[in-house]
């Protein structure tokens, strides 16, 4: 893999900016989420708004590691589609999540569930778990050679692969956006700039347990002051 | 030893490498090996590969060594391996590169051999796409991998190498050898010794 100024992947560069802006227009602008094939559709743009900047550094190290011969476009397309298959496969599991817990659960215990989130979110960003996954999505290079698969459907298998990776970093974040921000488009933007810091930071591993302390923090206020949990938005 | 030829051949890929130097192998940066002198070798996974219109794509291939000093002072002996599920002209095409005779790195090795055995031909059980690169190669040679660890906290560690003039890998994982033993032609067993894993990529004569 050598690194020069020709071999920079224009193409994947300017695609990724294309589909992170327009994802985060889709988002601004509102998207409906009323019944499950529009709340999957929007589930996946503001995955890929929200993970996409972070994740940029890999499809680009991706990209420059497939060479032209390879219609290294297509096949680095087909590695972010892995990716959010992954992604698009949490979103169906978060719709199974909320159907069943508005029917089972009481809308006055809908705090102590926010808080319950929180502080499993929190002490999850303390686990061994986290740590491994978030140095495989810190370190692409090295995530790419010991992970590549080579045919026809490699790139797939490594998009899925980098999915689960990335999921066993973030999923309890995304718990958060789910559970204490209704996915709201601030919050959105705040786990975003969460995932980005712990991704392109490596060496602020104080980041992480922060927001680790912070979520616990969050719980037990939740816990303490339920009114200030609103009915979610959705 | 078949003859020199001037096909057209690209090769891409994954190599493993593992010798009996330390972990990282002085030998990378220009020094001399750790105890003085060099038992290893490399064995490459060809995802994509052609000599001239022969396609060699998913096949395996090794050469391991010996050599009394360090590599660039000759006088080795070594063994080559090529995964048995060649057919007739892969195998040919791949003992012309193995052997030397159509440039690339082996050309190079080539000439610090005194002795080349083989090229044999055997059976690979390898795994280049788990957490961590293993293989086995029939009864001749095995390499397991592990990650080096942090002497005082046995914290994994995960050092990686980039080297802008190297011949057989720009870019390399740095790991070390859970078990690597060759068995023919050269002989020894080196577990928990250097090990790397790479993308490489050669074009030749």
């Amino acid at each position: 893999m050598s690194l020069s100024l020709r071999s920079v992947p224009i193409v994947t560069a300017a695609g990724l900016t294309v589909i992170t802006i327009a994802a985060w227009a889709a988002l601004i602008a509102g998207a409906p989420m009323a019944d499950p094939p529009t709340f999957l559709a929007a589930w996946i743009v503001m995955m890929a708004a929200m993970m996409l900047p972070s994740s940029a550094p890999m499809f680009l190290l991706y990209r420059m590691s497939v060479s032209d011969g390879q219609r290294g476009e297509v096949r680095t397309l087909a590695f972010g589609v892995g990716y959010l298959l992954v992604w698009a496969l949490v979103g169906a599991i978060v719709l199974i999540a909320q159907r069943v817990l508005d029917a089972v659960l009481d809308p006055g215990l809908r705090p102590f569930g926010v808080a319950a989130v929180l502080a499993a979110a929190g002490g999850y960003q303390f686990t061994p778990l986290k740590a491994t996954c978030l140095r495989a999505c810190q370190t692409p290079a090295d995530f790419l050679v010991r992970h590549w698969h080579g045919g026809a459907l490699g790139p797939l298998r490594l998009g899925i692969d980098h999915g689960l990776y990335c999921l066993g970093c973030c999923w309890a974040l995304m718990a958060v956006l789910v559970a204490a921000g209704g996915m709201g488009l601030a919050w959105v933007a705040l786990i975003a700039l969460i995932v980005l810091v712990e991704k392109l930071a490596p060496r602020a591993t104080w980041f992480s347990r922060a927001v680790g302390v912070a979520f616990v923090a969050g719980a037990l206020v939740v816990t303490l002051r339920p009114e200030l949990v609103t009915p979610m938005a959705m | 030893m078949a003859e020199a030829v001037a096909t057209k051949w690209t090769m891409k890929g994954r190599v493993l490498i593992a010798c009996n130097c330390d972990w990282g192998c002085p030998c990378n940066v220009n020094a001399l090996p750790s105890k003085g002198n060099c038992e290893g070798g490399w064995t490459w996974e060809i995802e994509d590969g052609a000599v001239g219109d022969i396609k060699v794509n998913g096949l395996y291939l090794s050469l391991y060594a010996d050599w009394p000093k360090a590599i660039h002072e000759g006088n080795g002996i070594a063994t080559a391996l090529i995964d048995e599920r060649a057919d007739a002209k892969q195998r040919e095409v791949l003992s012309t590169l193995v052997e030397g005779n159509a440039g690339g790195p082996w050309g190079v090795f080539r000439k610090t051999f005194t002795t080349l055995h083989g090229p044999t031909f055997v059976r690979y059980e390898a795994n280049f796409s788990g957490e961590l690169p293993e293989f086995k190669a029939g009864d001749v040679a095995e390499c397991k991998t592990t990650f080096i660890r942090n002497p005082v906290t046995s914290a994994t560690s995960h050092p990686r190498i980039v080297l802008p003039e190297g011949m057989i890998l720009k870019d390399a994982a740095l790991l070390a050898s859970k078990r690597f033993v060759v068995r023919d032609g050269v002989k020894y067993d080196h577990s928990g010794q250097y090990a790397a894993f790479g993308f490489f990529a050669y074009t030749g004569p």
